[in-house]
C-alpha cells in the first residue's frame, strides 16, 4: 500500500475537480511547427556531419600513407643537413 | 501513457522523430498548460512558458536518457522557466498579489440561476490556490491536480521526500485556510477578466 494514500486521501476532492482549461489552439498549432522545423533542421544538420562512408582499407592506409611521406621527408630533410654541414 | 509507450517515444524523439513529438505534445499540451496558468496566474505567462518547454524538448531531444520519465521531465522544465520568468521579472509573490482574481475562467460570469454548488466550490479553489505562495501552490497542483506521486513531484520541486511531504502538509493547511476565509468573505466579488 503506498504510504501516501492517506493524506491523498484526505486532499479536498475539489482540487482534482478543477476545471481544464483550454490553451490557445493556434498558438498550439504555432508551436507545434516551430517544433518539428526544429527537429528537421537537426536531423538535417546531422546528416550533414556524419562521416562520409568509406571503405575499412582507405580509413587504414591514409594514415600509413601520410606517416611514410613525412618519414620520406624528414630523412630527405636529414640528409642535406648532413650534406649541407658535413657532421 | 504506459512506461513500454514512454520508453519508446524517448527513444523517437532521441532520433528527432516529428510523430513522437506530437504524441507527446497531445499527452501533455493541456496538462503542462493548466499547470503553468495556475502557477503563473496568467494567462499569456502560461502560454509563453509553455512554447519554450516545448522548444526545451526538441533542443535536448538527442541528450534525453534513454528512462526519462516525460511527464516529471516537462514538469520539471516548465517549473523551472517559471521560476527563472519570476526572478528576471523580479515578479515575486509579493508584487503579483494584485493579479488575484485575473485567472480567467474562459466563460463568462454565470446568472445567479445558473451558478451551482460545484461551480461554486471550483471558482473558491482556484481564488483560494491563487491567494497561496507559488512554492506551496506548485506541490498541491502536481499532487492534487496533476496526479503525479510524491516521488515524482518531489523530484520536480528539488526536495527530498521528507521536506515535500512538509511542504504539502504545510500547503494543504494553507488552502484549507484560505477557503475558510473565503468562505467567511463575500462570493464573487472579483471582477474577472475573461479575455
Amino acid at each position: 500500500m503506498n504510504p501516501h494514500n492517506g493524506w491523498r486521501d484526505r486532499e479536498p476532492e475539489a482540487l482534482s475537480t478543477l476545471p481544464t482549461h483550454e490553451p490557445d489552439q493556434g498558438r498550439a498549432v504555432q508551436t507545434r511547427a516551430r517544433c518539428h522545423a526544429a527537429l528537421r533542421k537537426r536531423a538535417r544538420r546531422s546528416r550533414i556531419t556524419e562521416p562520409a562512408p568509406t571503405g575499412g582499407w582507405r580509413r587504414a592506409l591514409t594514415p600509413a600513407i601520410v606517416g611514410s611521406l613525412c618519414a620520406l621527408y624528414l630523412l630527405e630533410v636529414i640528409a642535406r643537413a648532413r650534406e649541407l654541414y658535413r657532421f | 501513457m504506459d512506461r513500454e509507450t514512454e520508453l519508446a517515444l524517448v527513444a523517437r524523439l532521441r532520433a528527432g522523430d516529428p510523430d513522437a513529438f506530437d504524441a507527446v505534445h497531445d499527452a501533455y499540451h493541456s496538462r503542462l498548460y493548466n499547470f503553468l496558468a495556475r502557477l503563473s496566474r496568467r494567462r499569456e505567462v502560461a502560454e509563453d512558458l509553455l512554447e519554450e518547454t516545448w522548444l526545451r524538448l526538441v533542443a535536448t531531444a538527442d541528450r534525453l536518457r534513454t528512462d526519462t520519465r516525460l511527464g516529471p521531465w516537462l514538469y520539471t522544465v516548465a517549473r523551472n522557466l517559471f521560476y527563472s520568468y519570476c526572478r528576471s521579472r523580479a515578479l515575486d509573490d509579493a508584487c503579483a498579489s494584485g493579479l488575484i482574481g485575473l485567472w480567467p475562467t474562459g466563460t463568462p460570469p454565470p446568472s445567479p440561476f445558473e451558478e451551482t454548488a460545484a461551480r461554486e466550490l471550483e471558482r473558491r479553489m482556484e481564488r483560494a490556490l491563487a491567494r497561496l505562495p507559488a512554492q506551496q501552490r506548485e506541490v498541491l497542483l502536481l499532487v492534487g491536480v496533476e496526479n503525479l506521486t510524491p516521488a515524482e513531484a518531489a523530484v520536480i520541486c528539488s526536495l527530498n521526500p521528507e521536506a515535500f511531504r512538509q511542504r504539502l502538509s504545510r500547503a494543504r493547511a494553507a488552502l484549507a485556510r484560505e477557503l475558510d476565509s473565503a468562505t467567511s468573505q463575500p462570493v464573487a466579488v472579483l471582477g474577472e477578466v475573461t479575455t
